[in-house]
């Protein structure tokens, strides 16, 4: 029966945070999924012996962990595998912005390019911008000559369709919510006692 | 150690996932990213989605992506017939996700500052000089435009050219990227050819033309082992997806 204590979800999506991690550094699905059990294993564990002080700090204490159990694949696999295999990972390792691309489907990049052909100029400018230039919106203000505010509400605009279109029909809030962390005072080895594992 | 704990609202103001996808967020803001999203579904979903969007955008007909050409338009004759003709072609034909894949470049090439690859023209002067601070501070886009008059100005300055082509590619310009590259490669035995033709594979990768980056890939010199190595293995990738 699936969980339903605080902390279940915590670690879904925790699990699912890894493995985009993983995917990034590694490039490589399998590895990744390997990287999200083996991580998990270790901060369930420390969570069980009461090692995690606050709780709120879970994504950096994870985080930690998982650097170090990407760090060990990565070096056994230069050492065991075989050489023409070490030279293909070589490879598979150097795809890491976008390494993600596994995981988006033909048709949702389909539906995302119709919806950039749909954008005003001026908002693709602003997207291709963010996206390959990685500035913020007040370097594109500062960049495009027009009021920061002005940029902001044309980029939410934006992505506000580009997201309707990658989520297809049945949609998705667009509206930013802050991160749903537990509260400090959830009592977590209560928790991790009704975590089915 | 203090952490860094950030919200989404952090993560939207600073453009973390923007950045991030375009391999300009390091040190602490990386550590502080990476620490929130793995808690973070909303952020998860994000950067799945600027995936899509930069993939959306590769793959786009030119004209999607005003600046992408209009910004380095005055490059010339050849280059701009190399554009034309790119553009022609991916104005029919969207490109396969994994060939994108196999395009990415997780770090830049290393510019080490000094003149370990050093050819006749190396020392470039001050112009070349600002350039490579940019690019080794990850500005691509302030490094290639500087690049860009160097070129201008000596067109035999193949670190230079190779620099332009590789500030280029991080920036998503491929087009450009391809066709830099392809100078660098026209102008013989330099010490940056090898290289040339790997990057130059990387970005007819991202454009689709699978069968113009094996023939890229097939002409590294073997004798450059290393840069030799990660051309077979991304030969090889490319072969066996192209027949899936």
């Amino acid at each position: 029966m699936k969980d339903t204590s605080p902390l279940g979800p915590e670690l879904d999506r925790l699990r699912q945070g890894v493995r985009l991690l993983a995917l990034r550094e590694l490039g490589d699905i399998d590895a990744a999924d390997e990287v999200a059990q083996e991580t998990i294993t270790r901060v369930f564990d420390a969570i069980r012996e009461d090692r995690l002080e606050n709780r709120h700090a879970l994504g950096a204490f994870a985080r930690g962990i998982a650097r170090h159990v990407i760090i060990d694949l990565i070096r056994a696999r230069r050492w065991e595998a075989p050489l023409d295999n070490t030279a293909q990972d070589r490879e598979d390792t150097q795809t890491t912005n976008d390494a993600l691309s596994v995981l988006v489907k033909a048709e949702q990049v389909g539906r995302v390019q119709d919806a950039l052909a749909m954008l005003a100029p001026g908002e693709r400018e602003i997207i291709h911008l963010s996206y390959f230039e990685g500035i913020t919106c007040q370097e594109l203000a500062t960049r495009l000559h027009q009021p920061a505010a002005r940029v902001r509400k044309r980029k939410e605009r934006a992505l506000d369709r580009l997201r309707r279109a990658f989520f297809g029909s049945t949609g998705h809030s667009s509206s930013p919510r802050p991160t749903e962390l537990p509260k400090a005072s959830d009592d977590i080895p209560a928790a991790v006692r009704h975590l089915s594992r | 150690m203090t952490e860094i704990i950030l919200t989404c609202e952090d993560v939207e103001r600073d453009a973390l996932v923007e950045r991030s996808l375009a391999g300009r967020l390091t040190g602490a803001d990386r550590d502080a990213f990476e620490a929130h999203y793995l808690t973070c579904e909303r952020c998860q979903t994000e950067l799945q989605l600027g995936t899509a969007v930069r993939m959306a955008l590769r793959s786009s007909p030119a004209a999607l992506r005003p600046r992408a050409w209009a910004r380095w338009a005055g490059i010339g004759g050849l280059a701009a017939a190399t554009l034309v003709a790119t553009v022609l072609w991916r104005a029919q034909s969207g490109v396969p996700p994994e060939l994108l894949s196999l395009g990415a470049v997780i770090q830049a090439p290393v510019y080490l500052g000094v003149p370990l690859r050093s050819t006749s023209a190396a020392d470039g002067g001050r112009a070349f000089d600002e350039a490579m601070r940019d690019y080794q501070a990850e500005r691509f886009d302030d490094a290639a435009r500087r690049l860009q008059q160097v070129v201008r100005d000596d067109a035999n300055h193949a670190p230079a050219g190779f620099f332009l082509g590789a500030s280029l590619l991080m920036i998503g310009d491929d087009d450009e990227a391809a066709a830099a590259f392809a100078r660098v490669i026209a102008l013989g035995d330099t010490p940056y050819q090898p290289e040339a033709h790997f990057y130059r594979a990387k970005a007819l990768l991202r454009l689709g033309q699978a069968d113009a980056a094996l023939t890229e890939l097939g002409a590294v010199n073997p004798r450059s082992e290393v840069i030799a190595t990660q051309a077979r293995a991304l030969a090889d990738s490319t072969s066996r997806r192209r027949a899936r």
